[in-house]
C-alpha cells in the first residue's frame, strides 16, 4: 500500500488530505501520479512537487517501495 | 514533547504565538562571543493587491517542514560560521498584524548574521513545505509561490 498525502490547495481541490493507493512491485513514481491524475486531474494540475518519505523526488521513474509515503504538493507559499 | 522543552527548541513549527524578546534572549544564551545579532520577523499584511486580508491559513507537511528547516538551520551556521540561529514559524490562522515567522542569527559579527538571516528566510520560502491561504472580503485563495 502506498500512502498519499495532500496538502493546502491540492488538498482543498482533491477534497482529502489522505488516499491510499495498491502497490504493485515496478510501480514508479509516475505510475502513482498518473492514477492520481485520472482521479483527481484539477487537483493533479496543482501539483509542483513530490516527496517520498519526506524527501522531494523529481524522476517519474524512481521506483515506488511498498509502504512508502508520497506526498502531492503545490508550489510552497511559506514566511 | 514537554511544553517547556518544545519551546526553547531552535526549530519550531507551532500554531501559538512567539515571542522576539524570549527567542532573542535564548540565542544570546551564555555567548558572550556573540558580536551581532540579525533578527526578521514576517508580519500578516492586511492587504493583497486591491484587496483586505482579514486573515491567513497556513497549512504545512509538519514532519518535512521541521526536517528541512533543521536543514536549513545545519546549511546556515555551516555556511555562514553562526554561532547559533533560530527558526519558528506559526502554522494555523492568523489575523492580519500578527507574527508568522522568525529567523533569528549569532555570529561573532554582524555581516554573517545579516546574510546568513536573509538567506533562511529566502530558503525557507523555496524549500519548505508550507502553503499560506488569504481570507478577503471577496472570498479565499491560496497564494502562488513568488520570489
Amino acid at each position: 500500500m502506498i500512502q498519499i498525502l495532500l496538502f493546502g490547495p491540492v488538498a482543498d481541490l482533491a477534497g482529502t488530505r489522505k488516499l491510499a493507493l495498491g502497490y504493485l512491485p515496478g510501480m514508479t513514481l509516475g505510475d502513482a501520479l498518473a492514477q492520481f491524475e485520472t482521479r483527481y486531474p484539477q487537483a493533479a494540475a496543482a501539483i509542483s512537487f513530490t516527496a517520498i518519505n519526506e524527501t522531494q523526488v523529481r524522476d517519474r521513474q524512481h521506483l515506488l517501495a511498498d509502504r512508502d509515503t508520497l506526498a502531492l504538493m503545490a508550489g510552497f507559499s511559506g514566511g | 514533547m514537554d511544553d517547556a522543552l518544545h519551546h526553547t527548541s531552535p526549530v519550531r513549527l507551532q500554531r501559538d504565538d512567539f515571542s522576539v524578546d524570549a527567542e532573542l534572549t535564548l540565542l544570546r544564551n551564555n555567548r558572550p562571543n556573540a558580536g551581532g545579532l540579525a533578527c526578521f520577523v514576517g508580519c500578516a499584511r492586511d492587504f493583497s493587491g486591491e484587496h483586505r486580508v482579514q486573515h491567513l491559513d497556513f497549512d504545512a507537511y509538519d514532519s518535512m517542514a521541521l526536517k528541512v528547516l533543521n536543514i536549513l538551520r545545519d546549511e546556515a551556521i555551516a555556511q555562514f560560521g553562526l554561532i547559533d540561529a533560530r527558526i519558528i514559524h506559526r502554522t494555523g490562522t492568523i489575523a492580519a498584524s500578527e507574527q508568522i515567522v522568525l529567523i533569528a542569527t549569532a555570529a561573532e559579527h554582524r555581516a554573517p548574521a545579516l546574510h546568513a538571516c536573509e538567506w533562511l528566510i529566502d530558503e525557507l520560502k523555496r524549500r519548505a513545505p508550507i502553503w499560506k491561504r488569504e481570507t478577503t472580503p471577496e472570498g479565499q485563495s491560496w497564494v502562488t509561490p513568488h520570489p
